[in-house]
């Protein structure tokens, strides 16, 4: 019987416990908004904290400030008059960063995502460090779209965290995560987890994503979770229908 | 899914298999529940415009749940109307010509970003007769499953997202509100010194450009005075749909959510409510049609700063009232942050509190006009008199029995605007007032 997939929404909490599970707990950055001629946002954010900030209090006094700051910036910028963010119905189009990030990190993922513009990222090494993180989340995304199941397992030497993705023709419908998920996450670590297992358990096609990040020892954790994603994208576990039923079949047969 | 760890647990009926209902309710009960609440999505219910289904289709049978819940004794909260969740809304309703503008995070809590999004409006008057419809089915559904004799406590229509609605122009009632604080254009020029040319309609949007661009203050206040008498209507006519009669102790129609106000404490920092809009834990800027002025944008920054830095300090954050006569909390020292404007409403609440011993401050210097543009009388005949508190010297009033006071030079809005402010009522808090 097929099962239902509902699992509970990502709750900020958990947005943030991935966050730190991806190592980035002690990342800083500085994020403005600015809507027209308006400071709209400053923060100062450093990992899961973020700081408001009342300074640089007008937009030439921006430019001052961001020559001077030490730290990456991600700025967002809306057209003149507008609202704040363009006008969007139900977020429709969310890359899976957005999706399990929370704000403003969910952010860096759309500037390489949205047609809209108006997102810079600075300076030049951040933001290529960036692209290439999501490129390989991108790569990993098509083919986690293959099953209608994708479980991506996130794990350190000290924390971990796992979602669930709905795909349907290709396309992500829901990303949730459940504490069952960790469980099925801790029999793969063991060895104890087979495709009859995982079909079982969710009676349509499935996939497994180990994303493993206390392999790669980069101090930046862009390039280590980019690394990681790439590795994950090449070492699938995949339960596929077709697969399952040859298995079953041979297994039938030898009985 | 359900979350078992709030008190009012949800019970998602339409993700779960009909056939499991009563298995995972009473699962729900064996781990301690006492209160689920039951959200009816519209979407759900009527996929195809004037045909809804509360019996056909397996997951739909809402009765087979209410029944169900009945079964478990467990007491149950319905709720439909809008709100965040899947299939809420029905596909054919967002051809609605009208639209609510809202902010993003009203719509989806977990949101955190200041995007806003549209959804069909329930001031479209053919939409409103669709949804009453639906209503009532679903009133009339769930009456038969009230207490006492059934599991049902209270059935809520949520409309609360419509008191953050930024988009009303297209709306006739609005426009007729608009007209009776306006009835001419020489009131609205004078008031809002442009030049509108009077032909009709008095409120185009394009005339509400010109008026928020001269003072944005003054007509966000009027729009959200207009705003208000709308909700109130919509919530009249929410409450008197025909299958609610009898149910006045059940069925309760939600239009509001107010800043939650942490009262631990003698001070607290209060904010001028014009530029922003609030929910229980968070806060809006108001931006009516997607604009946005500088004192806006601003107004917002100081409201996530100030709301972040009471929050740390274990101090009170609110807004000050709109409109209406509103009874404070007790504290001894209010900063109050708000530029040249603050409602009367405001100011009879901040009265109140100096009348009757406490001290209010403003650190950006003293507002001077309301609503009408009158002039806002801080001194009410006393003499101005130079303050010391600690090493800060103020210029205030001794009103009643209290102080209403302001910097010699009014702070600048720096990262230690806090601390500043915080000096000053560390000061009064010492009694060190000369």
């Amino acid at each position: 019987m097929k099962r239902r997939y509902c699992v509970t929404k990502i709750s900020q909490r958990e947005k943030q416990h991935f966050l730190q599970v991806a190592g980035f707990h002690s990342f800083r950055f500085f994020f403005l908004e600015v809507s027209g001629e308006s400071i709209l946002r400053a923060l100062e954010v450093r990992g899961t904290h973020c700081s408001v900030q009342l300074e640089p209090v007008t937009l030439s006094q921006m430019k001052e400030f961001s020559r001077s700051y030490p730290d990456p910036i991600l700025f967002l910028q809306s057209p003149e008059g507008a609202s704040p963010s363009s006008l969007r119905t139900f977020n429709e189009n969310a890359t899976l960063w957005e999706e399990i990030c929370p704000f403003p990190f969910s952010l860096f993922a759309r500037y390489f995502n949205s047609a809209e513009g108006g997102v810079h990222i600075s300076p030049d090494p951040i933001r290529q460090a960036f692209s290439q993180l999501f490129s390989a989340l991108q790569c990993l995304e098509t083919k986690m779209a293959e099953t209608e199941l994708s479980i991506l397992w996130f794990h350190s030497p000290e924390q971990e965290i796992a979602f669930l993705c709905h795909y349907v023709r290709k396309r992500r419908l829901g990303v949730g995560t459940s504490a069952e998920l960790l469980q099925i996450a801790k029999d793969f670590s063991e060895g104890g987890l087979t495709k009859n297992k995982l079909f079982e358990m969710f009676g349509t096609q499935t996939s497994f994503f180990n994303v493993d990040l206390s392999e790669n020892t980069a101090e930046n954790p862009i390039l280590r979770i980019s690394a990681a994603l790439e590795k994950a994208t090449q070492e699938p576990f995949q339960v596929l229908v077709s697969h399952l039923q040859t298995e079953l079949f041979e297994s039938d047969a030898s009985i | 899914m359900a979350n078992v760890h709030s008190p009012v647990t949800e019970f998602n009926y339409l993700e779960i298999p009909p056939h499991h209902w009563e298995e995972e309710l009473s699962l729900l009960k064996m781990v301690g529940t006492q209160t689920v609440l039951l959200r009816i999505p519209w979407g759900a219910h009527e996929t195809s415009k004037g045909m809804r289904d509360f019996s056909r289709s397996s997951r739909l049978r809402l009765e087979k749940v209410l029944k169900n819940l009945a079964d478990q004794h467990l007491k149950t909260q319905l709720q439909f109307g809008y709100f965040c969740a899947k299939e809420m809304l029905p596909s054919w309703a967002f051809s609605a010509s009208q639209k609510t503008t809202i902010p993003a995070q009203v719509w989806d809590k977990e949101s955190d970003d200041v995007s806003l999004v549209e959804v069909p409006s329930l001031f479209d008057h053919d939409l409103w007769a669709s949804f009453k419809e639906f209503s009532n089915d679903v009133v009339k559904l769930s009456a038969l499953y009230v207490t006492p004799h059934g599991p049902v406590e209270k059935i809520f229509l949520n409309l609360k997202l419509f008191a953050f609605d930024r988009d009303l122009f297209s709306s006739e009632e609005f426009t007729h509100c608009f007209k009776e604080l306006y009835p001419n254009f020489d009131k609205i020029n004078s008031k809002y010194n442009v030049i509108l040319k009077s032909s009709p309609p008095i409120l185009s949007t394009v005339n509400y450009r010109v008026l928020y661009k001269s003072r944005p203050w003054l007509a966000s206040f009027d729009y959200k005075i207009c705003r208000e008498k709308l909700l109130t209507q919509l919530k009249e006519k929410a409450t008197s749909i025909d299958s609610a009669r009898g149910l006045e102790d059940h069925f309760e129609v939600e239009t509001s959510e107010s800043l939650e106000i942490l009262s631990n404490g003698n001070s607290a920092v209060a904010i001028d409510p014009v530029f922003l809009d609030f929910s229980r834990d968070k806060v809006f800027p108001f931006c009516p049609q997607g604009l946005i002025s500088p004192s806006s944008a601003f107004a917002f920054r100081m409201a996530e700063y100030f709301k972040e830095k009471t929050h740390f300090h274990r101090q009170s954050f609110f807004s000050l009232p709109l409109m209406g006569d509103s009874e404070p909390f007790p504290f001894n020292f209010i900063s109050v942050i708000c530029g040249k404007y603050l409602t009367r409403a405001a100011y009879q609440y901040l009265e109140k509190i100096w009348m009757r011993g406490g001290t209010v401050f403003f650190p950006f210097g003293f507002p001077q006009f309301d609503e009408h543009m009158v002039v806002l009388e801080w001194a009410g005949g006393m003499e101005k008199k130079t303050l010391s508190v600690g090493e800060s010297r103020l210029q205030g009033y001794l009103r009643g029995l209290g102080i209403v006071c302001a910097p010699m030079q009014a702070f600048s809005p720096t990262q230690m605007v806090w601390d500043e402010i915080d000096k000053i009522r560390v000061g009064f808090e010492a009694g060190g007032t000369q």
